[in-house]
This record gives C-alpha cells, sequence and structure tokens, in this order.
C-alpha cells in the first residue's frame, strides 16, 4: 500500500467508513495477529487483541497525527493492549508459559494436506509434529520473558522492523532498544533450552 | 556485560559479525541462536472471521444508531428512553386531563 492510497484509507477512517474499517483489518489482519500471537499467552487471546486493537484504531483515529505509517500507529496500539492485558493477568498471578496452547494438531495436518493431491489428508508427518513442538517450546520461552524484552524480540527478529520503526512504536532511545534486545536473544536462548530444547 | 556493550552485541549479532574477544563472542553465540529462535516462528493464517468478529465488536462499542427525520443519527438506547417517555407522557396527559 503506498502512502496516497494509505492517505486515502486514513482520511475515510476519519470520517468514520464503515468499509474503510474493513478495508484496513483486510490489509493489516495478517500482520497484527502475528503479532498479538507471539506477544500473548494463546491464539484466542491473539485473536481477541487483534480485534482490539482495529476497533481501538477506528474509535481513536482523530489521535492519528499522521507522522508514522497507519501500520506503525497499529503496532504501538496492540502492543499497549498487550501490557494492559500482562498487567491484568499479573495481578491474577496467571502463569502464561504453563497455559499457552498453541495451534491445533489439525491446523497443521491442513496446512501439510494443502499441498496433498489426494483428498484425504494422510498421517502427521515426523517431521512436521516435531517441527509443531519445537514451536510451542519457542513459543512457551517467548511468554516466559519479561514483556518488555518480548517486546523488542517480537519486533525486530519476527517481525523484521527496523531499530527507528521500533524507536518509533516503544518510545524508547535506540541505546535502549539494542541493550534490551541481546538481553532477550540471550533470555530466549535461556528459557528454551530450559523448556528441553537443544540449539546445538 | 555493560549497556554499552550490550548494544554493540546487538549490532554484531544484526550484521553476523563476530567478537576478537572471546567473552564477548561467547556472549554473540548466545544472541545468535535465541535470534534463530525467534525467527524460525512460522506466520500462521490470521482466523477467516477475524473481520466480522472486530465489525461485530466495533458496533457494540459504538452502539447501535438510529436515523431519525431531519438527519439526526441517535443510539438506540437515547431512541428508546425518548420513545418511552413521550409515551408516559401522553398517557399521563390523556388519563388525567
Amino acid at each position: 500500500m503506498n502512502l496516497l492510497e494509505e492517505n486515502q484509507l486514513v482520511a475515510r477512517l476519519r470520517k468514520r467508513d464503515d468499509r474503510a474499517f474493513s478495508e484496513m483489518v483486510l490489509r493489516h489482519q495478517g500482520v497484527i495477529y502475528n503479532l498479538c500471537l507471539r506477544l500473548s499467552r494463546s491464539p484466542a487471546e491473539a485473536e481477541d487483541l487483534a480485534q482490539d486493537t482495529f476497533v481501538r484504531c477506528f474509535l481513536s483515529i482523530g489521535e492519528f497525527r499522521g507522522a508514522s505509517r497507519l501500520s506503525t500507529w497499529l503496532y504501538r496500539i496492540a502492543i499497549n493492549l498487550s501490557r494492559n492485558r500482562a498487567k491484568y493477568l499479573e495481578r491474577r498471578r496467571y502463569d502464561a508459559a504453563d497455559r499457552f496452547e498453541d495451534v491445533p494438531e489439525a491446523t497443521l495436518r491442513d496446512n501439510a494436506a494443502a499441498g496433498h493431491s489426494m483428498g484425504e489428508p494422510g498421517p502427521l508427518p515426523d517431521e512436521a509434529m516435531a517441527g509443531l513442538e519445537t514451536e510451542r517450546r519457542v513459543q512457551r520461552s517467548l511468554a516466559r520473558l519479561e514483556p518488555d524484552a518480548r517486546e523488542v524480540l517480537v519486533l525486530r527478529d519476527i517481525e523484521g522492523l527496523s531499530y527507528a520503526e521500533i524507536v518509533d512504536i516503544t518510545g524508547l532511545a535506540e541505546g535502549t532498544v539494542k541493550s534490551r534486545l541481546h538481553r532477550a536473544r540471550v533470555a530466549l536462548k535461556a528459557a528454551f533450552e530450559a523448556e528441553g530444547g537443544s540449539t546445538r | 556485560m555493560t549497556e554499552d556493550e550490550e548494544r554493540r552485541a546487538a549490532e554484531l549479532v544484526d550484521d553476523d559479525d563476530d567478537a576478537v574477544d572471546p567473552q564477548l563472542r561467547a556472549a554473540l553465540d548466545h544472541a545468535r541462536a535465541g535470534r534463530s529462535l525467534a525467527r524460525s516462528l512460522p506466520r500462521r493464517p490470521a482466523p477467516a472471521d477475524l473481520l466480522v468478529k472486530s465489525r461485530r465488536r466495533l458496533r457494540l462499542r459504538r452502539g447501535r444508531k438510529i436515523d431519525l427525520v431531519g438527519g439526526f443519527r441517535v443510539r438506540v438506547e437515547v431512541f428508546a428512553v425518548v420513545v418511552l417517555a413521550l409515551m408516559m407522557m401522553v398517557y399521563f396527559l390523556t388519563t388525567l386531563l
């Protein structure tokens, strides 16, 4: 989406155009859902956060000054909502990593079957099972990180954003982002090994 | 590690450079492993009904609105209260007068 198209979309959002809301969701749902998935505790929570992000963006579009991209604004809202959610769960002593449930096996089976020429999906391949188990372990390790560390790690290493964008989203100084990122990377490896995984 | 060293380490990992100092090199290896783990997470498709659910949530937050004569838009709750008040007023006026 080029800048002109984005400006037009923002102008329509400001006019409270419902179709512009749908367009925004369709354009950004993949990125925002994945961000929420890696910042939250479960796919259900991620979906809830993503919905809240779009609704909050639409309702508070008047506060969007247009100094950054709409996607940056959405990232910022999603991160703030996930922080608030983490604080709320912390107060309720909710153990994130223990209760994390990832994508059901049926989803993986469907993905594997997508390339299958026969109609019936075959048995789940061992390789895919191992991949799913590793993913779950990495996700549980990610959930064990401090929220501040998790945010910069997700934005940089999973979403692939530049330091300038991360600075814009988090409001942190670039040096702070970098030092936090280094600690987060090291902590993720340690947490993964504590989960029984091997990085060798 | 000091904060400066951590910053430097993050930059070295980003640039896929290595360090001469063995202690820093070990820290870089840990950080690289952590980065690889984070990058190994696959992207998942958004739920198919995310748009429908988001629109429903937006409707609930905004409240349903009704168009009145003259181009006025009021929330359905406000409309219901006004209608009820009018009905009560008419009832009292017709029974008491």
